[in-house]
């Protein structure tokens, strides 16, 4: 499971990568930061996970094990995408906002892929269809470390450099002058 | 959006809850031998009375060799895992370490409800505490990117941003 910082991160990369084009810039402007919202919900049993791991209740850690496992599949970004798109009542666009909050739920789920044990052999895409014959995982690293934050911050930072370079910070629209 | 489809949206997570309250009561089989299998040391820790057995543990690639009886592992308000291992040193294994189990089991026989346990592997886990200021930028991104609305609890995009792009 890689953390928060890891997934937004590489939302931004995505983000980044989509507004050096100015021809789906303007098309998707308005879909960036829901699609980075959508990129970590599936991790939004963590809060509670810290809070119970810091009271020490192994019942509501239990259940936060539980539910990453549920959240972390195709249903759960479904439901944790419609339970998101409930906070914007007012906009004329929810399918757009809604594809985009998906589209990142499925970008976590393939990037939490490159790990394993978690839990188990890998991530039960399909649940309720579990167990490990219905487990994916690349087996790359293990979780809960510092590899997959440390390799995106060092990307990140060559974007920063580059777009102090080019003095437009383009997912901004800020131009240094 | 309707009042209505607004809040069964809200209540939506309900399912995953279900789903996962569920998931705690489930049996298990016993475990595949084929995979490493996950354990949280914070559930292992109501039980400390327990830690005992020859094993070999792996603290940070590290390998360390124990002597003992049993492990036994929660598996829901069902039953114990019983696992015949190579001792884990409880003191050894702080808050926040993932424990990783490598051996034998018998996957395919449910009757046998215990795994011979070759090596422990124990993972030190950052991801949770990183991502206490992860939710910060989100929170950041939710109240300087969108409108809040307290009056119905909602979110809205400012006005220069627009819906162009719809």
């Amino acid at each position: 499971m890689p953390d928060w910082l890891t997934h937004m991160g590489i939302a931004y990369l995505v983000i980044w990568g989509i507004s050096k084009i100015p021809k789906y810039e303007i098309k998707w402007r308005n879909y960036f930061w829901l699609f980075m919202i959508g990129m970590v919900a599936p991790d939004i049993e963590r809060i509670f996970r810290l809070i119970a791991q810091e009271i020490g209740n192994s019942f509501f850690l239990n259940l936060a094990y539980t539910f990453a496992t549920v959240s972390h599949s195709i249903l759960g970004v479904v439901i944790i995408s419609l339970f998101i798109v409930s906070f914007f009542p007012h906009e004329k666009d929810l399918k757009f906002i809604y594809l985009a909050l998906i589209i990142g739920g499925i970008g976590h789920l393939l990037i939490d892929m490159i790990m394993w044990p978690w839990p188990g052999m890998g991530i039960n895409l399909f649940y309720p269809l579990a167990g490990s014959e219905f487990s994916y995982s690349f087996h790359l690293v293990w979780p809960g470390g510092f590899v997959p934050l440390i390799i995106v911050s060092i990307i990140l930072l060559g974007t920063v450099c580059f777009d102090v370079i080019q003095k437009n910070f383009t997912v901004f629209k800020w131009r240094i002058k | 959006m309707r009042k209505i489809i607004r809040v069964l949206f809200l209540l939506s997570p309900i399912i995953l809850l279900g789903f996962s309250i569920y998931e705690m009561d489930l049996w298990h089989p016993p475990l595949n031998p084929n995979t490493p299998q996950y354990i949280n040391i914070n559930i292992l820790r109501d039980y400390p009375d327990v830690y005992k057995a020859p094993m070999q543990v792996i603290i940070q690639g590290q390998i360390y060799n124990k002597t003992g009886d049993f492990l036994y592992l929660y598996g829901g308000d069902k039953g114990y895992f019983r696992v015949n291992c190579s001792g884990l040193d409880i003191g050894s294994v702080g808050a926040n370490m993932n424990v990783y189990l490598f051996g034998i089991s018998y996957y395919d026989d449910p009757s046998k409800e215990y795994f011979l346990a070759e090596k422990f592997e124990i993972q030190i886990s950052y991801s949770v505490y990183l991502s206490i200021p992860g939710a910060i930028l989100i929170l950041v991104i939710l109240f300087v990117g969108f409108k809040f609305n307290l009056k119905d609890f909602s979110f809205s995009r400012k006005q220069k941003e627009g819906n162009e792009g719809a």
